[in-house]
């Protein structure tokens, strides 16, 4: 009680949560990972009472854990509290601080959305590098602290290397700022400072180290022009090829990946899909080019090693409108309008791609679940491989079985050689030996800026 | 365990990816859920929320309260969330149908019960006697009552004693154009009941008013109010399972026949900007979108501009749902949010086809731009009638 009251003091009454339903809203994200019950949610809004919030719980008797969230989008458990956690909501500080356009960088506070940030943008011919395709919704805090993967990060790298600079909160309530904003009157326009990069302390660091309280981004003119592509391959060798191929030359690309067709050609029966589409793996790519030329030219090139890979071009077509209206609901509508849930995300090197589908069926099978494929090329140097699955959580049977059928996959895909996107709470020593002067690493990091351990303890490996 | 009677819905509640879409925001719905804003983002009142809450009381998990009640009662079911739901849930459904659960648990809001007593007791929710329902009625419409009426005129609590203007508008334009159309001894068609959790009372409602209309041998029923055109063409057939006998027609639908077939002559008058707010319920659950864009469109000298939020994408004037006699101060909040969404276009006249939009608009245009004039399009166009 005497912590409710103190945080009540510093935010207000109607800005802490302790009612049981209340909590239960904040006890969990997008993913599969079972709630987990907060002991309070607070919705700070400005610094200042986030670092009351953090010098409070470190000197009080009981240190409560602190859990970070804004929107809670995650897919892979990063928005489920820590037990018993004070949760803070930073969703009230969603506000643009400035559009700088002469360093063409942009810093915001992390409660704001993907949606927001880029319909302000927009309106001034800007965008930011990279988003989630949950844009709408997600929040730009936790996707660096969560260091998400999403669209533009192709062309522009990731949410990482969109960072100029960086507002933390560290867990004795001091303010950081980190990059080239650092020195007094110097806008935030590098993240490279004197020493190590600061800002990459708190990018995915699922908030173990402080609170994220301002971000600055760099930003880029918005696309001239794109044209869209889809082939038909028989089977997922014949479509990595091709994306390998890909990713081996010079292409601009916004948006490309590969689905079983099956799953693709229901969701859009509007359009007219080959045979090969139906029955097999449908690639799909989004081409940015700096004018229509440019970007056909990029098209043609891809076609030709598209169809060197066996593939068909399905001729389906999309204009640049209408990608580009459409690319936060693109793939977010296409999963979920048919219940499928996306359960792990894995950094695989491409080539070995059609091992880890293969192993997926596998292991699918070995459960008796049917396991949805499909993946992203994010990058020039690996897949983005996130399988996905149709379940209810009214049928508890199902849902353990969908859970053990995950962390299944997950020990296997790291033996294959996969790298989870993110850290879970437990993994077998087996595993943690193999990075084992890594994970020490971290750990005496944090046990210097986190003595109590009070930021999001055990998100990273018991970290 | 909760009485959820509906498969359905207990479908529903499960079906939630938990995605947040429905509380997301984008540039043609920048406000998609207007409670979450309006509460600064407050989750328990999102829809996200809701569901989540939701399970958790089926599951039996939870209890009913009136603390929890709020999450359910803040909201103006708007449908938003609805048109939004990347899933296809039914949020507006699962709300009511949660609702009609906490107000039989006794945690609903006592605004909602004194209003539903009035029904009860006054066929109106506006505590006035049901005698005066026709109070509006100019002398010389008294005597429009064809032996062969083509259509009644269900004319709503809100235009009967609240908006009379809109009521008046109607009339006199049927009139003029001569449709055959005559008047019911209606009650209250059951709309602000079924949205605050009081079914069974809206039920006896919808029963006596589809009595009196079949009673009358009329074919077609026109109304000018959203909230009664929903309730009377969605939820009559199905809270009492079968279709109705009648056809359920908008005036602005009406109107829109009407101008087609040259049966209205309008004055011309100096040039105007108008835009349009779509009625929730009128729009985003019964997608009437173009009628009353085509009516303003052929009404001499007006401009039409849109709001960059219209159609499915616009923004709920804060009175539908329970929500303006709930939550009042919100209420009108989100009025005036609306409001300022049409000073962003300059328009100096903001037409509605509702009488409960009407007045809300009208109180967020007082907190905003006092020279915004908010109207009904039967009141555009009765002014113009030659």
């Amino acid at each position: 009680m005497e912590i409710q009251s103190f945080l009540e003091k510093i935010v207000g009454e109607q800005y802490v949560l302790a009612e049981g339903f209340e909590k239960i809203v904040y006890s969990r994200d997008a993913s599969i990972e079972p709630p987990v019950l907060p002991d309070y949610v607070v919705r700070p809004r400005t610094i200042e009472e986030i670092q009351k919030i953090l010098t409070f719980i470190n000197s009080a008797s009981h240190k409560h854990p602190i859990h970070i969230r804004c929107s809670s989008t995650s897919y892979w458990g990063g928005g489920v509290p820590t037990k018993g956690s004070i949760v803070l909501d930073l969703s009230r500080m969603n506000e643009i601080i400035e559009i700088n356009e002469d360093t063409q960088c942009v810093t915001v506070e992390p409660g704001i959305t993907f949606g927001e940030l880029h319909t302000a943008l927009e309106q001034k011919g800007y965008r930011i590098g990279e988003s989630p395709e949950s844009a709408y919704s997600a929040c730009v805090g936790g996707h660096i602290a969560s260091m998400g993967t999403g669209l533009g990060q192709y062309i522009f790298g990731n949410q990482g290397d969109q960072v100029t600079g960086l507002n933390v909160v560290l867990p004795n309530g001091s303010l950081l700022t980190t990059g080239s904003g650092a020195l007094e009157n110097i806008p935030k326009f590098t993240k490279w400072m004197f020493g190590p990069d600061l800002s990459g302390l708190f990018i995915g660091s699922e908030g173990i180290l402080g609170v994220i309280v301002e971000v600055t981004l760099k930003l880029y003119t918005l696309p001239q022009a794109m044209v869209f592509a889809t082939f038909g391959f028989e089977n997922i060798d014949e479509a990595i090829g091709t994306i390998h191929q890909i990713q081996k030359g010079l292409f601009s690309i916004q948006y490309l990946s590969c689905f079983e067709g099956e799953s693709f050609v229901t969701t859009y029966p509007e359009l007219d899909w080959g045979n090969k589409a139906k029955s097999g793996i449908v690639l799909t790519v989004v081409i940015e080019g700096k004018s229509k030329e440019d970007a056909e030219i990029q098209k043609k090139r891809i076609k030709k090693d598209a169809l060197k890979n066996d593939g068909e071009d399905l001729g389906v077509q999309f204009s640049r409108d209408v990608f580009w209206k459409n690319r936060y609901t693109w793939a977010v509508t296409r999963s979920l309008r048919k219940g499928l849930r996306s359960i792990i995300l894995f950094h695989v090197p491409t080539k070995k791609t059609p091992l880890f589908w293969e192993e997926t069926r596998i292991i699918g099978e070995q459960f008796g679940l049917k396991i949805g494929r499909s993946c992203q090329a994010r990058s020039r140097h690996f897949i983005d491989y996130h399988p996905s699955i149709r379940y209810s959580e009214e049928n508890p049977e199902e849902w353990e079985k969908v859970k053990a059928c995950k962390n299944a996959l997950y020990l296997r895909f790291i033996e294959l050689g996969g790298l989870p996107c993110r850290l879970p709470g437990q993994l077998p020593a087996s595993i943690t030996h193999k990075f084992k002067n890594y994970l020490d690493f971290i750990r005496k990091l944090k046990s210097c800026i986190d003595p109590n351990n009070i930021m999001s303890p055990g998100k990273i490996l018991g970290l | 365990m909760l009485n959820l009677k509906s498969e359905v819905l207990i479908d529903a509640l499960y079906k939630c990816g938990r995605c947040s879409y429905c509380r997301g925001y984008c540039a043609e719905t920048p406000i998609i859920c207007p409670a979450y804003e309006l509460t600064d983002r407050l989750e328990v009142v999102s829809p996200k929320g809701r569901l989540q809450i939701a399970r958790h009381l089926l599951e039996n998990s939870i209890r009913p309260s009136k603390e929890l009640s709020l999450s359910f009662f803040l909201c103006s079911l708007c449908g938003d969330c609805k048109d939004k739901c990347i899933e296809g849930i039914d949020t507006t459904d699962v709300f009511e149908a949660i609702r009609e659960i906490l107000v039989e648990e006794n945690v609903g809001i006592d605004t909602h019960s004194k209003f539903m007593g009035s029904v009860v007791q006054n066929n109106n929710p506006y505590f006035e006697p049901h005698e005066k329902r026709f109070a509006w009625l100019p002398k010389h419409l008294e005597t429009d009552n064809p032996i062969t009426p083509e259509y009644t005129y269900f004319v709503g609590c809100t235009s009967a004693y609240r908006r009379q203007p809109i009521a008046v508008a109607t009339a006199e334009i049927l009139h003029k154009a001569n449709v055959r159309f005559t008047f019911m001894d209606e009650v209250c068609c059951g709309s602000p009941l079924l949205r605050t959790g009081h079914k069974e009372v809206a039920k006896k409602l919808a029963m006596k008013n589809i009595e009196i209309i079949a009673k009358s041998g009329v074919k077609k029923v026109i109304t000018s109010c959203a909230g009664c055109y929903r309730t009377l063409k969605q939820d009559y057939p199905m809270l009492l399972e079968r279709e109705l006998p009648f056809e359920i027609i908008h005036s602005v639908e009406l109107l829109a026949e009407l101008i087609k077939d040259d049966r209205l002559e309008l004055s011309d008058d100096k040039q105007i900007k108008v835009t349009y707010h779509d009625p929730c319920h009128l729009g985003r659950h019964s997608g009437v979108y173009n009628p009353p864009r085509d009516v303003l469109k052929s009404i001499p000298n007006i401009k039409f501009v849109e709001m960059s939020e219209n159609r499915n994408n616009a923004l709920c004037c804060g009175a539908g749902g329970g929500f303006r006699s709930g939550y009042k101060d919100l209420s009108i909040e989100l009025a005036a949010l609306r409001v300022s969404q049409v000073k962003k276009i300059d328009a100096e006249v903001l037409a509605s086809s509702c009488p409960f939009c009407h007045y809300n608009l009208e109180l967020g245009r007082d907190k905003i731009d006092k020279n915004l004039k908010v109207v009904d399009i039967t009141e555009l166009i009765a002014k113009r009638l030659l």
